[in-house]
């Protein structure tokens, strides 16, 4: 093994950052570029109290420490303030240590601000060159970096617009609206399963064709077609209203909006087009045209109130009935506007009552003009919903009632001077029967004296003239009885129990005089029935009376009896007498119309009859057959 | 290189727990490193920090799952960086003489990586002391899967032994060669 020898400078030559240490680690000789890193670094300072070791870690630097690390790559760092690491290693010389090694940087920026250069490093030494190479690498690392971020920053923003055309596609798809998309020379190239709904085409009967191929038809309003189809060619969004054909030749109403895709060179490259059927929504707006034609032409007042009651809108006779213009109305409150001091004020209550808690409202009430003539109206109306419950408006019809309010005015008016006059002719027949009754008897107790006083002493003739005078006495007496009989026959009077009337009827026929020549006699037993007895009574004596007296045959035969249905009874009397012509079956229940000249006839019993039968809402006819006998039917209600 | 650090502990982790597990491992630590680069500097307290959210989400105890990772990452290395793993010694012993040295150089490649600080003692044919100086407590499992790691990638038969105390400011292992 041969020694080397170096001079100090050749050997700062090779190693320009060495140390040389004595025994005691004081510093004996120095490199020509390590003192430019650590200004306190001369000949004679401690190493101790210049530096640390880093690497490996040593508590205390030790000649012996430094022995045990000789193997090791040593880091060494400055106490005295710099912050330039040296790396190298320990050899031993003599007592001392040889340390050679070279500053660590990371960047090639270091070596200018540590004021070093290529001349502090020994040529040997591949620091600046691998720090060169560092500098390379970190450039195409930070480039690589870059095209990294784009690439993401790609790939990010590939993923968005993929997952923004699912998006649009299921949309598409999904889209109850027709959808279609076209080359730009109209050929459909894709739709959603909703066109195919719409149409009834299939897809592979759609695709290729044109738009218009598809849903042309006779309908097809040709101006709103050829605006879409200019449109269309000029690159254009449209808008239009058209019919569409389907497949089975019928059409539908459609709302088809265009939109052309444009690329990047700012050519079309394909059409969207979406194709919203309207049916429903065209007969909606012609349900809605009717409903407004009807109410805008009603004959009665109509009007529309937002929710706090004020006028939205009016119709034409709303306009006519009160006078006010609708511009007059609007934002107006109906009630304020119309009502009057002679309008009902608990009508006027419950109007707004009902209003306010929202309840449909009917009631009649005075209104008031705009020239302040009064109206009668007749309102019904009632709150209008939303889906969610809540009242958006009110609206109220109203009939012009005035015309019948002043007839119903009239009928009362004339109701009350009717009942007046009947109780005046009812008081009237009282006092004049009365007062014909009293001279009546008055004659009879004085014919009765005379024939009393001149018993046997008159003549036959004398004798028959009394006795003459004493029958129109009583028929005068009958008369009388008869017009006080019809004249307190009344409605009021229909006094409602249940009686029996075929104990009536037999009470009857044992009571009136029946000649021995003539049988009475009920058919089946007669009903128990709602009525008032007495006028029962009256009827049915008048009736049975009738047949009884009027009997010319030798046999004479009456016969009582009744039928039902549901609703009513019909009563018969049936007699075998002469019968009455056609002509007088209306004649005999009028007042005093009596057909046979009978002393004891008054010609009031039918009329009698026909009252009564009038006042219990029933009716009275006949059938008859001359010489062969007549049949009165008295048909009553049951309730 | 040292960031293979984190891609054995992933490789462990899914290979053991699932790649459910992993995430929920991940989201327990609270560590924000990207598991897929190798070029980034480590850290032992993210290390740990994944040990005890994997102890916590799996329910394996934290001392296996130090040990575990110790021993995955010799294994990933020498997968992935097999030359490097080659450069640093023919055998165990040649490789773990080398060690202190290779971290020594380490750290100053990696500024930021506080580099483990390795030493060997009483180092004869036989036997040898390996010395770490702590900077983390609780790492003594981690550096006996290590250890273990290496005996497997170098195929020597040696006994791991733990030897020091919990206060001592350094792990020490004796390796000896059977």
């Amino acid at each position: 093994m041969q020694n080397f020898t170096f001079n100090k400078e050749g050997f700062n030559n090779l190693f320009p950052f060495y140390l040389l240490l004595d025994g005691t680690l004081t510093v004996t000789s120095l490199g020509k570029s390590i003192a430019k890193l650590y200004p306190d670094l001369t000949e004679g300072a401690n190493f101790t109290t210049l530096f640390r070791i880093k690497r490996p870690f040593l508590d205390t630097i030790t000649p012996a420490a430094l022995l045990t690390n000789l193997s090791q790559l040593a880091i060494l760092e400055s106490r005295t303030g710099s912050d330039v690491l040296l790396r190298g290693q320990f050899e031993q010389m003599g007592d001392g240590f040889l340390f050679v090694g070279s500053p660590w940087f990371v960047s090639i920026e270091e070596i200018k601000q540590k004021n070093l250069s290529i001349v502090d490093f020994a040529n040997y030494d591949p620091l600046l060159d691998l720090l060169q190479l560092i500098k390379t690498q970190q450039i195409t690392t930070l480039e690589l970096g870059n095209l990294l971020k784009i690439n993401t920053n790609q790939r990010e923003e590939l993923r968005k617009d993929r997952e923004e055309l699912n998006r649009i596609a299921m949309v598409a798809s999904a889209n109850n609206n027709g959808i279609v998309f076209t080359t730009p020379e109209a050929r459909i190239f894709w739709c959603n399963d909703a066109y195919i709904r719409q149409t009834g085409f299939s897809r592979d009967e759609i695709f290729g064709k044109t738009p218009v191929q598809i849903g042309n038809n006779p309908a097809i309003d040709k101006d709103a077609l050829h605006t879409m189809i200019d449109r269309f060619y000029n690159g254009e969004a449209f808008d239009v209203e058209l019919t569409h054909g389907r497949k089975d030749g019928s059409y539908f109403w459609t709302r088809i909006q265009g939109q052309p895709v444009y690329g990047e060179d700012g050519k079309v490259l394909q059409y969207f087009a979406m194709i919203e059927d309207m049916s429903e929504i065209r007969e909606k707006e012609e349900e809605l045209k009717l409903l407004s034609v009807i109410t805008e032409k009603n004959t009665n007042s109509i009007v529309v109130c937002d929710k706090d009651g004020h006028i939205e809108w009016v119709n034409k006779s709303f306009e006519k009935t009160t006078g006010y213009s609708i511009t007059e109305l609007i934002g107006k409150k109906p009630g304020k506007l119309l009502q009057g001091p002679e309008t009902n004020r608990e009508t006027a209550a419950y109007l707004s009552g009902q209003i306010r808690a929202g309840e449909p409202f009917k009631c009649e009430i005075l209104n008031y003009s705009k020239t302040g003539a009064k109206y009668w109206a007749q309102i019904q109306g009632q709150a209008l919903y939303n889906e969610r419950g809540d009242i958006t408006r009110y609206f109220a019809i109203e009939e012009d009632i005035t015309e019948r309010k002043e007839l119903e005015q009239q009928k009362e008016e004339l109701v009350a001077s009717l009942e007046k006059s009947n109780k005046e002719l009812e008081d009237y027949a009282q006092i004049v029967s009365h007062d014909l009754k009293s001279p009546l008897r008055s004659i009879n107790s004085l014919i009765a004296w005379i024939k009393e006083e001149n018993e046997g002493g008159l003549s036959e003739q004398t004798a028959l003239y009394f006795s003459m005078i004493e029958n129109k006495l009583e028929k005068m007496d009958s008369l009388i009885q008869g017009v006080l009989t019809y004249s307190r026959i009344d409605k009021a009077d229909v006094n409602k129990e249940r009686i029996n009337l075929h104990e009536i009827v037999r009470n009857i026929i044992s009571i009136i005089h029946i000649p021995d020549n003539i049988t009475v006699q009920v058919d089946g037993t007669l009903p128990t029935i709602l009525a008032d007895r007495y006028r029962m009574h009256q009827l049915f004596q008048n009736l049975i009376g009738n047949a009884v007296n009027y009997i010319d045959k030798p046999q004479g035969l009456v016969n009582i009896g009744f039928s039902e249905t549901p609703a009513h009874y019909t009563f018969y009397v049936k007699d075998n007498g002469p019968g009455i012509a056609p002509e007088n079956h209306e004649k005999i229940f009028k007042i005093f119309q009596s057909l046979i000249k009978n002393e004891r006839s008054t010609g009031l019993g039918l009329s009698i009859v026909k009252k009564i039968a009038d006042n219990y809402k029933g009716r009275v006819w006949l059938e008859s057959e001359l010489k062969k006998g007549t049949t009165f039917f008295i048909q009553l209600p049951k309730n | 290189m040292y960031g293979v650090i984190y891609i054995a502990i992933k490789e462990y982790a899914e290979t053991a727990f699932g790649t459910q597990k992993w995430q929920a491992i991940v989201a327990g630590s609270g560590v924000t490193v990207d598991f897929a680069f190798t070029e980034q500097p480590f850290n032992d307290n993210i290390s740990y920090s994944l040990a005890k959210a994997a102890a916590a989400v799996t329910g394996t105890p934290l001392q296996t799952v130090l040990y575990n990772f110790g021993l995955q990452v010799i294994r990933t290395t020498n997968t992935r960086f097999k030359p490097i793993m080659s450069s640093r010694g023919e055998t165990l012993r040649d490789y773990l003489l080398n060690l202190p040295d290779f971290h020594n150089r380490i750290s100053l490649i990696y500024p930021q990586l506080t580099a483990p600080e390795f030493r060997l003692t009483d180092v004869t044919d036989t036997c040898l002391m390996f010395h770490y100086r702590k900077k983390w407590e609780g790492m003594t499992e981690y550096f006996r899967g290590y250890l273990n790691g290496l005996a497997e990638v170098y195929k020597e038969n040696v006994t791991i032994t733990p030897v020091s105390a919990t206060s001592d400011p350094e792990e020490v292992y004796k390796i000896t060669w059977q």
